[in-house]
């Protein structure tokens, strides 16, 4: 049984349909990279999964209920980070915690010493720099241990060292607790390194999309970078043959 | 020193220097220079000039909160619900420019010349700037603020507790800065008719009696009263938002 099955999902923003009977399963314990240009409703399809979007028809089920965020935890980690200027990075990290009204995480303390964020818990988010902030962001989103974790391209304010340093410490915590991801990215690259799964994004969501399973993922001790170009070169050219090139 | 201090203590100084400068420069009875009112000021003090004090100062707080308790929500709710803002927009925005002091006639015909009339003035003159204030600064929270809360399954009632209050709580308090110098203006306006108690009274009876000296002692406090209300909006902007700083 999927983690997250997604079936018949229609948006629209006014007159404009961004996705239409757009169909979606997704894994227990996966990463599945969503891949496509800019305006292909990958970001919608992460806000209406979450609840910010209502969706004009269809159903997203998540572990086999209607998706419901007052329910189920769900992580959501948008693009800009999404911390409250106006509270410390510890009322910040607490906040999921104080809003679903449940006790913190066993595991808080550890989130916290493993992303390095003790010295900054008494900050706020204006006093960090990108890097940090996009840490306490993946600390934040992990605090509730979420069913579900939503990213919407998380790296991409990032300079290059920092943005792989923060997937690699994304893996760390997904290895750790095995949690079912969606993440959006327009980075071809990025997919191949992050995702177990790929999905190529249609430039007009108005099909079903093509899911890669990503051969390289976690496959330490055989893979190249010649390994890693070839699987972009892949998908580059998938994504040109079926119109769903990206901005890169 | 603070810095605060230090350009609260060179803003002094540099009003008592133009004042002093005038003085001498003018040479009138009716422009006392500051070291007159300054040696006299002890014996004011000392007068029942603390009942005219009082009164001016209740009625300016009370005009304030009151302004503030009723304009923040009706601000919160033009906001919420882009209807009711489409309806009462244009209201707001004929009522806005309208000398609200030439009402002060119709305030007092309607509730006569006691203290609702002059609290009410305050009020009818304050709110419509906290409105505006407030619901232009709710409809300037960044989106993407809410988007982590609706994700988490966040009611109504913890968008207001967690974003919307502390979000519009620095501009609110910036509004309120430049209402307190409004609310200063009417409440002298106000104190000069139907009442023996309040600074305004105080000044033009002064005036009248061409008691110069304690005029211009009276128009210092009233102005200290105001400074006192400005430097308490600044401390608990700085209590609470820390953030800004």
């Amino acid at each position: 049984m999927p983690q997250l099955t997604v079936r018949n999902l229609n948006v629209s923003y006014g007159e404009t349909a961004v996705l239409k009977n757009f169909n979606l399963d997704v894994e227990a314990g996966s990463i599945y990279c969503l891949l496509g240009t800019s305006g292909c409703g990958k970001s919608t399809l992460l806000k209406t999964i979450c609840g910010i979007i209502k969706p004009k028809g269809g159903e997203i089920l998540l572990k086999n209920k209607p998706v419901n965020p007052a329910e189920q935890s769900i992580g959501y980690i948008p693009q800009h980070y999404g911390l409250l200027d106006w509270l410390t990075v510890k009322a910040n990290l607490f906040l999921g915690a104080k809003i679903r009204k449940v006790p913190v995480s066993k595991n808080a303390e550890n989130i916290i010493e493993q992303l390095e964020l003790k010295p900054l818990l008494k900050r706020y988010p204006k006093e960090l720099s990108g890097g940090q902030q996009q840490r306490v962001a993946l600390a934040r989103a992990w605090m509730l241990q979420p069913e579900l974790m939503l990213m919407d391209e998380p790296f991409s304010s990032l300079d290059t060292f920092t943005a792989e340093r923060s997937r690699d410490l994304f893996l760390y915590l997904w290895k750790a607790y095995k949690t079912t991801t969606l993440f959006v990215t327009h980075n071809i690259r990025e997919a191949v390194h992050t995702g177990n799964y790929i999905v190529l994004l249609p430039k007009q969501a108005i099909e079903t999309p093509e899911i890669f399973k990503n051969p390289l993922f976690q496959a330490n001790a055989d893979r190249t970078p010649r390994d890693f170009y070839d699987l972009e070169q892949t998908i580059s050219q998938r994504m040109q043959e079926t119109g769903r090139d990206t901005d890169e | 020193m603070n810095k605060r201090l230090q350009t609260i203590l060179f803003g002094f100084l540099a009003f008592n220097l133009l004042w002093w400068l005038l003085a001498v420069f003018i040479q009138s009875d009716a422009l006392v220079s500051p070291l007159t009112v300054y040696k006299a000021m002890g014996s004011i003090l000392q007068s029942n000039i603390w009942e005219h004090i009082t009164a001016s100062f209740v009625r300016v707080v009370e005009g304030i909160l009151l302004a503030v308790l009723t304009g923040v929500p009706a601000g919160l709710l033009l906001a919420d619900y882009p209807k009711i803002n489409k309806i009462c927009s244009p209201l707001l925005y004929f009522i806005y420019p309208v000398p609200k002091l030439a009402l002060l006639p119709v305030v007092m015909l309607l509730l006569g010349i006691g203290e609702s009339a002059k609290i009410v003035m305050i009020v009818l003159i304050l709110v419509f700037q906290i409105i505006v204030a407030a619901r232009d600064a709710v409809l300037h929270i960044p989106h993407e603020d809410f988007h982590v809360l609706i994700s988490l399954g966040a009611g109504k009632k913890q968008m207001l507790r967690w974003i919307i209050l502390p979000a519009i709580l620095p501009e609110m308090l910036t509004s309120l800065r430049v209402t307190v110098g409004t609310a200063i203006s009417v409440l002298f306006f106000t104190e000069t008719f139907g009442t023996d108690k309040g600074m305004g009274f105080y000044i033009v009876d002064a005036w009248m009696r061409l008691a110069y000296t304690q005029m211009y002692a009276a128009i210092l406090l009233l102005s200290l009263i105001g400074f006192i209300l400005f430097f308490t909006i600044d401390i608990i902007e700085e209590k609470i938002c820390k953030w800004k700083y």
